[in-house]
C-alpha cells in the first residue's frame, strides 16, 4: 500500500500541497483526478523521492522510500525519461543493466503488442509512439506499484486505446497503480478509486463501483458536483 | 560498485565522439605545429647563414639549437590545449545541464536508479577526471 500522510510542499511562497493524504492499493488502479496545476504530478515527483517534501511523509508498503524501493514502485511521467539518441534497444539494454526486475521477455511482448521496432531510435518517433515506449519502459519493470502521469495527453486515439488495453490486461493486474488525469472519461471504467485534488488538498476520495451501485453516480457527476459547486 | 562503473562508462560513452575529435583536433594540430614550428625554424637559420656568412656551427654557438621549449611556447601547442580546456569546463556544467533541462529529463531516470544517489554525482565526477587526465595522458 502507497500511503501518502499530510504532505505539504511549497514551490517558494507558493503552497502546492496542503497537507495531501490518501492511500493507495496494492491491486487497484487510483486515479488521482483535478484540473491543471492542482498537484497531481508534485505528488507523484514526491512519492518517488523526484521533489522534497516539506513535511508530512509517504509510505510504500510501511516503509519510506530508499534505493531498493525503486525496484518495487516505478513512475512513468507524462515525457520520456530516456535519451533521444537513443535506440529502444539500447534503452532496454540500460534498464537490464540497473534493474534487477527488468522483465525482458514481457519488453518483447510488449513491444509486438504496441507493434515498435527495437532499432528506431527515441528521437524519430512519433509522439503517440514515444508515450507507449515510455510506458513500456515503465511496464517491463516486475514492480509492484506503477505512477503514471497523464498517460493519454496529446496523443491520438489509436494509441490512446491500445494504452487503455493495457489497463485491462495482465500487464496491470495485482499492481497497484496511480494514474493522474484530467480527462477522467478515457479511463472511467477502468478505475477503482478515485481521489480528488483541487487546491492542493484531497476534496473527495471514493470507491467507484461503491460510488456507482449505491449513489448511482458516474466519477464525471461527481466531478460535476464537486468542482462546478 | 558494478552499477557506479556501469554508469561512469554510460557518462564517458556519451561524451565519447566528441573526445576523439578532441584528441584528434590535439594530435593533428600539434604534430603539424611541431613540423611547421620547425621547418620555420630552419628557414629563418638558414637566412640568417646566407645573411651573416655564418657556418651551422657558429650560427648553433650564437642562437642555439631548435627546442621542443621552441614548441611548447607556439600557438599550434598552446591553443589545442587552451581550446579542450575550455571544451571540459563547459562539459562540468553541460554534463548536469542537459540531464536537467530539455524535453527528456534523462535526470528523472538517473534518480530512478535503484542505487544511492551520490552514486551519480561521483560517476560524473569521475567521468570529468578520466576526461581530463585522459587529454593529459595524450599530450
Amino acid at each position: 500500500m502507497i500511503e501518502v500522510k499530510n504532505v505539504k510542499k511549497n514551490y517558494g511562497r507558493k503552497q502546492v500541497l496542503k497537507g495531501l493524504s490518501f492511500t493507495a492499493e496494492k491491486g487497484e488502479i487510483t486515479c488521482l483526478i483535478g484540473i491543471n496545476g492542482v498537484g497531481k504530478t508534485t505528488i507523484l515527483k514526491a512519492i518517488m523521492a523526484l521533489t522534497p517534501i516539506n513535511s508530512g511523509e509517504i509510505l510504500i508498503d510501511g516503509e519510506k522510500i530508499r534505493k531498493e524501493s525503486f525496484e518495487k514502485i516505478t513512475f512513468i511521467p507524462d515525457a520520456i525519461t530516456m535519451l533521444p539518441q537513443m535506440k529502444i534497444c539500447e534503452a532496454f539494454a540500460f534498464m537490464a543493466d540497473f534493474y534487477k526486475n527488468w522483465n525482458f521477455q514481457r519488453a518483447e511482448e510488449l513491444l509486438q503488442f504496441f507493434k515498435l521496432d527495437p532499432t528506431e531510435r527515441i528521437a524519430n518517433l512519433s509522439k503517440g509512439n514515444t508515450a507507449k515506449v515510455n510506458m513500456l519502459l515503465g511496464l517491463a519493470l516486475d514492480a509492484d506499484y506503477l505512477l503514471m502521469d497523464e498517460p493519454f495527453s496529446g496523443i491520438d486515439i489509436f494509441s490512446r486505446e491500445q494504452i487503455t488495453e493495457v489497463f485491462t490486461s495482465h500487464l496491470i493486474e495485482e499492481r497497484g497503480v496511480i494514474i493522474t488525469t484530467h480527462e477522467i472519461s478515457d479511463i472511467e471504467h477502468l478505475i477503482d478509486r478515485a481521489v480528488l485534488i483541487d487546491n492542493g488538498e484531497v476534496i473527495k476520495e471514493f470507491s467507484v463501483e461503491e460510488m456507482r451501485e449505491n449513489e448511482g453516480k458516474s466519477v464525471v457527476d461527481i466531478m460535476r458536483g464537486v468542482y462546478q459547486r | 560498485m558494478k552499477n557506479y562503473l556501469q554508469l561512469v562508462n554510460f557518462e564517458i560513452n556519451r561524451f565519447f565522439k566528441l573526445y576523439l575529435i578532441l584528441i584528434g583536433l590535439t594530435i593533428v594540430s600539434q604534430l603539424s605545429g611541431a613540423m611547421i614550428v620547425s621547418k620555420i625554424y630552419m628557414k629563418n637559420a638558414k637566412q640568417m647563414m646566407a645573411k651573416r656568412q655564418f657556418s651551422m656551427n657558429q650560427y648553433i654557438e650564437e642562437y642555439g639549437t631548435f627546442s621542443f621549449g621552441q614548441f611548447t611556447y607556439s600557438e599550434w601547442f598552446l591553443l589545442p590545449i587552451f581550446f579542450c580546456i575550455a571544451i571540459l569546463i563547459i562539459y562540468v556544467f553541460f554534463i548536469w545541464y542537459r540531464d536537467w533541462f530539455g524535453k527528456n529529463t534523462f535526470i528523472y531516470r538517473l534518480l530512478m536508479l535503484p542505487l544511492e544517489r551520490i552514486t551519480i554525482y561521483f560517476a560524473k565526477l569521475t567521468t570529468i577526471m578520466l576526461l581530463v587526465l585522459g587529454l593529459i595522458a595524450c599530450k
